[in-house]
């Protein structure tokens, strides 16, 4: 055959190859095309979301509040194997599931450590029916921690490839709150959708800060898609997604613990519905502390935000605004007497057109001073009636010029957050008795958080502050959003007034309605409240009450202003009243956080004129002693400077130490130390002097 | 057979094309169009090993990844345990229950300097 019939029959041939592949390809795209479409989809997905990680919370030391870690539903899928064993089998082996998965098999033992509502054998049996079943989709654990699924994956059976065990996992991004999701502020710092909201999100924020700074704190999720590369499946990233920026809050997690734990055992003695309470900085307006916690049988847990979100009638709390007012305007003085009527002879209640007001307590005649120290309904109302009964806009106009009725806006930290009512004299609901309400706490709705900020101004100087409880917004860093103390009233009223009210609410607790809580290691002022629940349409005393005490402490120099409101119900075993049943959460915290956060300067010491005894001192520094022994008035002293103190390279004498000097003097040149006892050293096992052995032990031993 | 005949020699007749183009694979084609055929390969070579390199980078890349966000869940986890253990509450309650002589104290520090 020629040259070019070879060339022809295998060009022919070629042409034959080409025209099978096509006739292949086409039959391929045409009626295989959709199977193998659907492969590459599974191969390679385009346009998959990459979550972003939600930023944090944090306290106003950086503690962590909330933050963000995947959580996992763990599956096991008896069908999964997707490759078949050396026998062509393509379900787990029955014997495999035998070996793990009997009453004392490992994989048994294991869920039954991170699933622990079964036993080893309940797990056994589950397990074992599901596999008879083959059921592809068994739920064994619910919502597991990231690191706890880590440690699964390392146990027997669990640390098998996926084909070999059937495991498969649900990921979703869980809120953590290391401080649980009971207490701590919890309504406040608010919490995250686990599924998707109204606009199919999924984690954005369900209520409190989490709400309010949600576009925030959510980030962006990126694009991407998965590739098989390498026989492994790769994430390609095509977006990268953006994480959320971190809020930090004004709370701090010493006073919320104190917060909540006082107020949860009152709650408890009391056995009442639930309570609210929170803690405020004078100066700054800074929330340190919030608890809104409801009662459940023997459960105290964190509710909704009542102290911003509810309006309830402030009760005798109010009068402290009357008297304000009513002083400020010049209508009466601190020593202004009004007669209520009402003695323990004769006891009586007053009419004030029609609506009867009366007294806890007889108090008889009083001065308008000891008319607020003693809570008196009649007094305060009497002095208000008086004064404006025949202009009672000028009443009004008075509360308004403190501005504590104003609307700060709050709900910008505060979802949800209510506004105070304000009355007017032209709604049709304005009565004559109106005005007399009004004065003693009636009548007037307001958040309770309002209440609080009119006593920080009080505390304050007279100077209104806006509250809040985020002070900056951060990312990587970077500050996003940052906010000062701003101050909202220079002067809620003359400096004459404000010491006339400051002087009155230090009497409510010296010797009036709160001296059971009057305190001799820190002086606090306040007022007590007791206001009847309104409930179905009307006041009465079976609906209850929320007592309340709203005061600041260290009297002297404020640093804290504080409310309480418990909500009672009867029966209460006595009359209800502010002062003994709100008033002992003040004092635990006032007293627990005057140890913690105050301190006090050494011209604060009263010297004890009476019994001149000489200051206990350690051994130590020699400078600072002197100093503060000088401060003292006590500076003509001789001092003996201790011989082995200053050497290093022997044992110092420590006697006569405090443990904090003696382990100081004793590690720094390489000793080792155990102690027992408390107080001072009284005796050290290898004498004052001695050699220094670096790495050798040595025992004191301390007593007081 | 004939029409292969006449192929043929429509194939390696006095044709402009044929007697001007080599046949593929001859020695004189290659020798003609070495550069072309070096470049071809180099610029092949590079390729594939830029693509291998693209691959094997994206694959370490996602290893680092997982690897960091590991690192990172772990981490958060550790620090809200530790965030949790030292609550106030616990800490006094632990004192408390132990032996340790220790109490809360009642007066605020003296500041001297």
């Amino acid at each position: 055959m020629s040259f070019g019939k070879r060339f022809a029959v295998v060009l022919g041939i070629i042409l034959l190859y080409i025209c099978c592949i096509a006739i292949q390809s086409f039959h391929t795209v045409v009626s295989d095309g959709d199977k193998y479409r659907a492969l590459v989809g599974k191969l390679n997905r385009n346009n998959q979301e990459i979550p972003q990680v939600r930023g944090f919370i944090f306290s106003d030391n950086d503690e962590m509040l909330a933050g963000s870690l995947p959580e996992y539903d763990i599956y096991l899928d008896f069908r999964s194997t997707t490759r078949p064993n050396e026998k062509g089998e393509i379900n787990i082996p029955a014997d495999t599931i035998n070996k793990y998965f009997s009453p004392t098999g490992e994989g048994s033992q294991t869920l039954a450590k991170y699933a622990p509502q079964r036993t080893a054998a309940q797990w056994s049996a589950f397990i074992q029916q599901g596999y008879t079943k083959r059921n592809g989709h068994l739920l064994i654990i619910r919502a597991l921690g990231y690191t706890q699924y880590k440690e699964l994956r390392e146990m027997p059976y669990f640390n098998k490839q996926r084909y070999k065990n059937g495991l498969t996992r649900d990921e979703r991004a869980h809120r953590y709150r290391p401080f649980g999701d009971t207490r701590m502020a919890a309504s406040t710092i608010g919490s995250v959708y686990a599924r998707k909201d109204t606009a199919g999100r999924i984690g954005s924020g369900r209520g409190g800060i989490e709400l309010a700074y949600d576009s925030l704190l959510r980030g962006e999720p990126g694009l991407g898609y998965r590739q098989r590369i390498r026989r492994r499946m790769v994430d390609v990233v095509e977006k990268e997604p953006v994480n959320g920026a971190n809020v930090h809050t004004t709370l701090n997690v010493e006073m919320q613990d104190i917060l909540d734990r006082a107020l949860a055992k009152r709650i408890l003695e009391l056995k009442a519905s639930g309570g609210w309470a929170a803690v405020m900085d004078v100066k700054t307006g800074q929330i340190k502390a919030i608890s809104n916690l409801h009662r459940t049988d023997s459960i105290v847990a964190e509710d909704h935000n009542h102290l911003v979100e509810d309006l309830y009638d402030p009760g005798s709390t109010f009068k402290t605004v009357s008297y304000m007012v009513l002083l400020d305007n010049g209508k009466i003085t601190p020593e202004t007497i009004v007669n209520t009527g009402n003695t323990a002879q004769n006891p009586s209640d007053w009419n004030c057109h029609g609506k009867h007001i009366r007294d806890d307590h007889p108090v008889g005649t009083v001065t308008a001073d000891e008319a607020i120290v003693q809570s008196s309904n009649i007094g305060v109302a009497k002095l208000t009636c008086q004064a404006y009964e025949s202009d009672p806009d000028a009443y009004l106009a008075g509360i308004e010029k403190i501005g504590m009725m104003n609307d700060l806006s709050l709900n910008c930290d505060f979802p949800g957050a209510q506004a105070p009512r304000k009355r007017s004299t032209k709604e049709r609901t304005w009565s004559k008795v109106s005005l007399g309400q009004i004065s003693y706490g009636y009548e007037n709705r307001i958040p309770g958080l309002y209440m609080l900020n009119f006593y920080n101004a009080i505390a304050n100087g007279g100077k209104l502050m806006r509250p809040y409880i985020v002070r900056m917004v951060e990312k990587d860093g970077d500050v996003l959003y940052e906010r000062k103390p701003e101050v909202v009233n220079k002067s809620i009223c003359s400096a004459q007034t404000l010491e006339a009210v400051r002087h009155a609410l230090r009497g409510v607790v010296e010797h009036g309605t709160a001296k059971s809580i009057n305190s001799k290691r820190v002086n606090i002022a306040g007022k007590t409240g007791t206001a009847q629940r309104y409930h179905n349409g009307n006041y009465d005393y079976s609906n209850g009450h929320y007592v309340s005490f709203v005061g600041f402490f260290p009297f002297e120099e404020p640093q804290y202003s504080m409310i309480v409101v418990i909500d009672v119900r009867p029966p209460y075993g006595g009359r209800p009243g502010g002062g003994y049943m709100a008033g002992p959460v003040f004092r635990q915290f006032a007293e627990e956080i005057y140890a913690l956060h105050c301190e006090k300067t050494l011209n604060e010491i009263s010297p004890d004129t009476l019994h001149r005894r000489f200051p206990v001192v350690k051994r130590g520094p020699q400078e600072d002693t002197k100093y503060l022994l000088s401060k003292l008035g006590l500076d003509s002293l001789h001092f003996t400077p201790s011989e082995f103190t200053g050497s290093e390279s022997v044992v110092p004498n420590v006697v006569g130490m405090g443990a904090e000097d003696a382990l100081y003097a004793l590690e720094s040149r390489g000793l080792r130390v155990t102690m027992s006892g408390i107080g001072q050293v009284t005796r050290q096992s290898v004498p004052a002097g001695s050699p220094i052995v670096k790495g050798s032990f040595i025992e004191l031993s301390l007593k007081n | 057979m004939a029409f292969l005949d006449k192929f043929s020699q429509a194939l390696t007749s006095d044709n402009p094309i044929t007697e001007k183009s080599p046949r593929l694979l001859s020695l004189e084609f290659i020798i003609k169009h070495a550069a072309k055929l070096f470049i071809t390969i180099v610029v092949a070579w590079i390729y594939i090993g830029l693509r291998y390199n693209c691959e094997a980078s994206l694959y370490h890349l996602n290893q680092l990844k997982e690897e960091l966000n590991d690192v990172r869940y772990t981490t958060i986890a550790r620090w809200g345990e530790l965030t949790g253990k030292n609550k106030p509450d616990i800490i006094r309650k632990k004192v408390l229950q132990s032996d340790i002589a220790l109490e809360a104290t009642d007066e605020p520090p003296i500041r001297v300097k």
